[in-house]
């Protein structure tokens, strides 16, 4: 006999079924989804918080998984979720470093410390939306309708965010590369 | 600038916050989820604290939680069982001081009139202050945030929240405390909350596992208090709270919500 995956006894079996298969899931996924959050939130911290409750959220709505080998996209879906609460949380609150960070050791040869330094101040000032739809085109290189399927939006209105943080991270790294020519 | 350069150059600005591990304290918290959630009927606040009933480790301890932020002085660190001051029976005896006292003051308050009295002790009626109910998304760990929902758009916005607790090895039960604040458009809130846990005795402490906000207007609601019970279920906490202009004590404003609830 065949014996039938953890994962897939989650689904319909008994609680330690369950409890089993979510804990293979979410072993399984935890790094990829930390990964994800650390992108979207660019804050450790922020980032286990939205990771840790988009799990208990998973767990929760466990029953409403039908087939296990969605739980990917399924979980991805809260994941973003979770991370875009805190992304309006944030931007609802800013924060402001006591202190800059240090340059790197040997100076910056390539310019890409600068770079990251300009993209993460036009980043700052992006909506919680443009900042979702960013992340999710140039960290897991989605389309546009992958994006519009996970955030349930319209593809149209995914190409419209995109395209508004796009200008503003040109308009950033033009006018630091400007700068730079000048000096 | 070309849209391929400008395409790199994000990508790798992008792929540069990724953490690509997760730490383990995460995993453990994570991989624990489904015995912590399934153990007791969902429970105002307890939630708030990740990793608090793990399985008991190889050495029969039960880890109290993640040590990798215990540096605050705030959290309990793991060193194994230790008897605290917190008890089911303290927490019981404790409610009865605080009912009591909440009494007196509130008859306090109500039925003071003696002309000589240099405090002021006018009795409050309905309309010295405002119901306020709804309902509270709040969740999270360390810093609990979400978004309540009220009937009054003065204490409708952002909340967040600072958790703080004292679990006893012993009994499992303990108190959660911390600063909360609530922000909106106009203005905010700023104060303090208490909550109690007990996670073995679900009836008998009815009441005390409420958690406790009292907070101080600010912007437009300078002036202003705010006290109220959040209670129910984490992420869809119910919310009862009373606005009163001017200073109120907690008590009272927590006698006045019981008296207007019956």
């Amino acid at each position: 006999m065949v014996a039938t995956p953890i994962a897939e006894r989650g689904v319909s079996g008994s609680v330690t079924d369950k409890s089993a298969a979510f804990r293979e899931l979410a072993d399984e996924h935890l790094d990829a989804s930390y990964a994800l959050a650390s992108a979207i939130l660019r804050d450790p911290a922020e980032a286990q918080d939205a990771v840790h409750d988009a799990f208990l959220i998973a767990w929760r709505k466990w029953d409403s998984l039908r087939d296990p080998n969605s739980f990917p996209w399924w979980f991805r879906r809260i994941l973003v979720n979770a991370c875009r609460d805190r992304l309006r949380r944030v931007t609802r609150h800013p924060t402001i470093a006591l202190a800059a960070e240090p340059g790197p050791i040997g100076g910056d040869p390539t310019g890409i410390v600068h770079d990251h330094a300009v993209l993460d101040r036009a980043f700052a000032v992006l909506s919680a939306d443009d900042k979702v739809v960013l992340i999710l085109r140039y960290f897991l290189d989605l389309p546009a309708d992958d994006i519009a399927q996970l955030l349930d939006i319209r593809p149209g209105t995914v190409g419209s965010r995109l395209n508004r943080a796009q200008a503003r991270l040109r308009e950033a790294l033009t006018e630091s590369d400007h700068a730079e020519a000048i000096s | 600038m070309s849209d391929r350069d400008m395409e790199a150059r994000v990508r790798s600005w992008a792929r540069s916050a990724a953490e690509p591990i997760a730490p383990q304290e995460l995993r453990r918290q994570v991989t624990s989820i489904p015995t912590t959630e399934s153990a007791t009927r969902p429970r105002p606040w307890t939630r708030f604290l990740p990793g608090l009933k793990p399985a008991a480790g190889a050495d029969g301890r039960a880890d109290r939680g993640p040590s990798h932020r215990s540096t605050d002085g705030h959290m309990p660190t793991p060193t194994g069982r230790t008897r605290t001051m917190f008890s089911a029976t303290k927490l019981v005896a404790g409610a009865a001081i605080l009912a009591l006292s909440s009494g007196l003051l509130l008859s306090g308050v109500l039925t003071t009139s003696d002309p000589e009295d240099p405090l002021p002790a006018a009795p409050l009626d309905r309309t010295d202050f405002i119901i306020v109910t709804g309902t509270s998304t709040l969740s999270g760990g360390y810093t609990p945030s979400g978004d309540d929902s009220m009937s009054d758009p003065r204490v409708s916005g952002h909340a967040n929240l600072v958790n703080n607790w004292q679990i006893s090895d012993v009994d499992n039960t303990g108190v959660q405390w911390g600063q909360y604040q609530l922000t909106n458009d106009d203005g905010g809130w700023e104060g303090e909350w208490i909550g109690f846990y007990d996670s073995t005795t679900v009836d008998d402490l009815v009441g005390l596992e409420n958690a406790m906000i009292w907070a101080a207007g600010t912007g437009d609601y300078e002036g202003w208090s705010y006290v109220a019970n959040y209670t129910g279920e984490l992420l869809d906490l119910d919310v009862r709270g009373l606005l009163y202009q001017g200073d109120i004590p907690p008590t009272v404003a927590l006698g006045l919500l019981e008296a207007d609830a019956q």
